[in-house]
């Protein structure tokens, strides 16, 4: 019995070196685009594999939140914010998935010390695979919204797309930055995981999602705070995706500038410290 | 698209640079900090002072070695002598600290069967993100899908479609290897995964691995069986307390590593006897090594069956002694081991003093030239050796030339007239 011959694989033309040199190396990473769809889709089949529901919680769960919100807003607080159901979600989508993002990539390289130790791929792709997944499900909560805007009559957001579509680049750059540092370090110091937690919380109510930006009567907030909450630079990209699906107009350039700038600073610094760390992760994790 | 993808022999590469398959590991020195407490949270880091937190540990010190495409190499060592390190470091997991490795072409490493299985996801996606985890393409898992799981077996072929974390451990661990071993990689590492499964998976494990070979996969092996990398390798490399003890054939470099346990083990004699080594913790003996040929004519002649026969003798209590014979060819090729593990065969218990005569009949089938056997006792399992004599025994071959090489694959030619059309 002879053995049938194997096909050999698509190897790229040129040799593929291995060296200390290729941490780091963006063709490398471009080369392993399909291993990034692969683990982008199983971050979002794994999610929801054992739910009944599945990915209708992608769905659910910011509507809930929304629910609650708004629940508690109109008639406890009686906040004077206009359409509050429409101004929490265009807060909410962004920053859910933002906290999402970076949360979840925290322990992209540690919870997958199996492949990490045991197989080189660019180490990269693990928290971008989890930006990734995240961009999914703001894809479809941005997708539910303007539907809902749509049944109430409103379809300004149509000539608003191009700037939503600004802001969601610019939101990922600048959580992907992040998500790069944080998982990185989590590497090496755990303390990261437990600290992301109480972190997100801060910066949640440190975003203008559930209370308005500008101080007026109506405001509880006080001056001085808001101001504080003007450099948070999730602000920034919040006012994005408001000012195109709240109040319907195009972005101001001050904003767009201070967005621009804190998503290309926070990418360099995350893309740097991880490739700096990640030749050590093998051993660390 | 086959036909696309399919590519000419490696032999016909023509780029610039070392061909795939070419592995550089120049003078590579490789530290891991010890953590006496492993220091993971910030206040050890922070608190725990300069000294006491961190021991370094060389794993490697100054290896190098320069592997060829098609090399066969196996690693042997014991344990901590910085082995699977220096697999880490080919196959670039671990950058070396000091000193440079480079590897050209496509490196899959088989350090773990399934790593990256993911227990929620069915057999098929676990492939395809196996596949693209060692860096190879939807379109090629298409390609050798169908052959890797029927590889993996009907079991596994049957649960494809379900998610791995039902499989049991043996389904888990057939499929992983036949990921492994159907994704042709130009460098193939495998540290300690070689005994999976059953004696029939093992069998079938063994000749994927012999076909990458043939195939011009330059592979690298860490493994505790040392009759098994003296049959897949070629080349042999002795790695002691991270430095290069010994370099070589791998059946020279296995040879004088098993002396070397011997001597640790401080038991038996150590000499050489024709030729050989002689080694082995004395539990029996073995003497009197003797070839019984066919008594009609003189010598050996192509084909004649003989026997390998030798004295053993018990010098304790033993329980089913392993008894078995290699032969190989007078330059070192490997033709043929055999023993009563692998034949499933009972040998019976011995007292001290009892003596057992043993025969191994053989159809020698091979092509004029000289042969040397080697015989070995050893316990049950086959794990310790209790005496082993390397290349005891030579003999001649004798016959009518008919073919080159080492076998007598035998058989006619046959030369028939076919009709032609037209004539």
């Amino acid at each position: 019995m002879s053995a049938p011959t194997l096909p050999l694989p698509d190897v790229p033309p040129s040799p593929v070196v291995v060296d200390s040199e290729r941490h780091g190396n963006v063709r490398e990473l471009v080369a392993s685009k399909e291993l990034l769809r692969n683990l982008t889709i199983r971050e979002l089949k794994v999610r929801y594999k054992r739910s009944a529901l599945g990915f209708l919680w992608t769905l659910l769960n910011p509507l809930m939140m929304m629910a609650v919100f708004t629940a508690i807003f109109s008639t406890v607080f009686k906040s004077s914010i206009d359409r509050f159901w429409l101004y929490f979600l265009t807060g909410y989508l962004p920053f859910a998935f933002f906290q999402a993002s970076a949360q979840v990539a925290t322990g992209s390289i540690v919870g997958n010390a199996n492949l990490v130790r045991k197989v080189y791929f660019p180490r990269s792709v693990l928290p971008l695979a989890v930006v990734f997944s995240q961009l999914v499900h703001l894809g479809l909560g941005l997708g539910v919204l303007l539907v809902a805007l749509s049944a109430t009559g409103e379809f300004r957001w149509v000539q608003f797309l191009p700037a939503l579509f600004l802001a969601t680049v610019l939101l990922a750059m600048f959580s992907t930055g992040l998500a790069m540092l944080l998982a990185a370090a989590n590497a090496f110091v755990r303390d990261i995981q437990e600290f992301t937690t109480v972190a997100f919380l801060l910066w949640f109510y440190a975003t203008p999602i559930i209370y308005p930006l500008e101080a007026s009567a109506d405001n509880p907030i006080p001056a001085t705070v808001l101001n504080a909450v003007r450099l948070n630079p999730i602000t920034q990209f919040v006012q994005l995706f408001r000012s195109a699906l709240y109040e319907f107009r195009w972005p101001g350039l001050p904003t767009l500038g201070a967005a621009t700038f804190s998503s290309v600073v926070m990418l360099a610094i995350g893309w740097t410290v991880f490739h700096r760390l990640s030749p050590r992760f093998a051993k660390e994790v | 698209m086959m036909e696309e993808i399919a590519r000419p022999e490696k032999a016909a590469y023509t780029g610039a640079g070392p061909a795939p398959g070419t592995v550089v590991v120049d003078g590579v020195w490789e530290s891991f900090k010890i953590y006496s407490e492993r220091a993971e949270g910030i206040r050890d880091r922070l608190f725990a002072g300069r000294k006491n937190v961190a021991e370094e540990f060389w794993a490697l010190e100054g290896v190098s070695v320069t592997l060829e495409p098609g090399d066969t190499i196996a690693l042997i060592g014991e344990n901590g002598s910085g082995k699977s390190t220096l697999l880490k470091v080919i196959a670039g997991i671990l950058p070396p600290t000091r000193g440079t490795v480079q590897t050209y072409g496509r490196t899959a490493s088989m350090l773990e069967l399934g790593a990256g299985f993911h227990g929620d996801l069915t057999g098929r996606e676990n492939v395809y993100l196996n596949g693209s985890i060692l860096g190879f393409s939807k379109s090629y898992v298409d390609l050798v899908f169908d052959d890797m799981v029927s590889f993996a077996g009907p079991q596994v072929s049957e649960a494809i479609d379900r998610a791995v974390r039902t499989y049991s451990s043996g389904m888990y661990l057939r499929l992983g290897f036949a990921v492994a071993v159907h994704l042709q990689p130009d460098v193939l590492i495998i540290d300690e995964v070689l005994a999976v499964g059953d004696a029939m998976f093992q069998k079938q494990c063994f000749d994927r691995i012999h076909e990458l070979k043939r195939n011009g996969v330059t592979i690298a092996v860490v493994s505790h069986d040392l009759d098994t990398l003296s049959s897949l390798c070629e080349r042999g490399l002795w790695l002691e307390k991270g430095g290069v003890r010994h370099s070589g054939t791998a059946i020279d470099v296995v040879d004088r590593y098993r002396q070397h346990i011997v001597e640790l083990q401080g038991g038996g004699e150590v000499g050489k006897w024709e030729g050989g080594a002689i080694y082995g913790n004395g539990a029996m003996t073995i003497d009197n090594v003797h070839l019984v040929t066919d008594e009609s004519h003189e010598g050996v002649t192509t084909g004649d069956r003989v026997v390998i026969q030798f004295d053993v003798t018990a010098t304790e209590p033993v329980e089913n002694p392993v008894f078995g014979m290699i032969v190989r060819a007078n330059d070192g090729t490997y033709l043929y081991d055999t023993n009563t593990l692998w034949r499933r065969q009972d040998t019976g218990s011995f007292e001290p003093g009892d003596v057992s005569r043993v025969g191994f009949a053989i159809d020698a089938n091979l092509l004029p030239g000289r042969y040397v056997c080697t015989v070995a006792a050893s316990r049950s399992d086959g794990k310790q050796v209790y005496d082993w004599h390397t290349d005891a025994l030579g003999f001649d071959v004798v016959g009518d030339f008919i073919a080159n090489g080492l076998v007598a694959l035998a058989g006619e030619i046959s030369v028939v007239p076919r009709p032609v059309a037209g004539r």
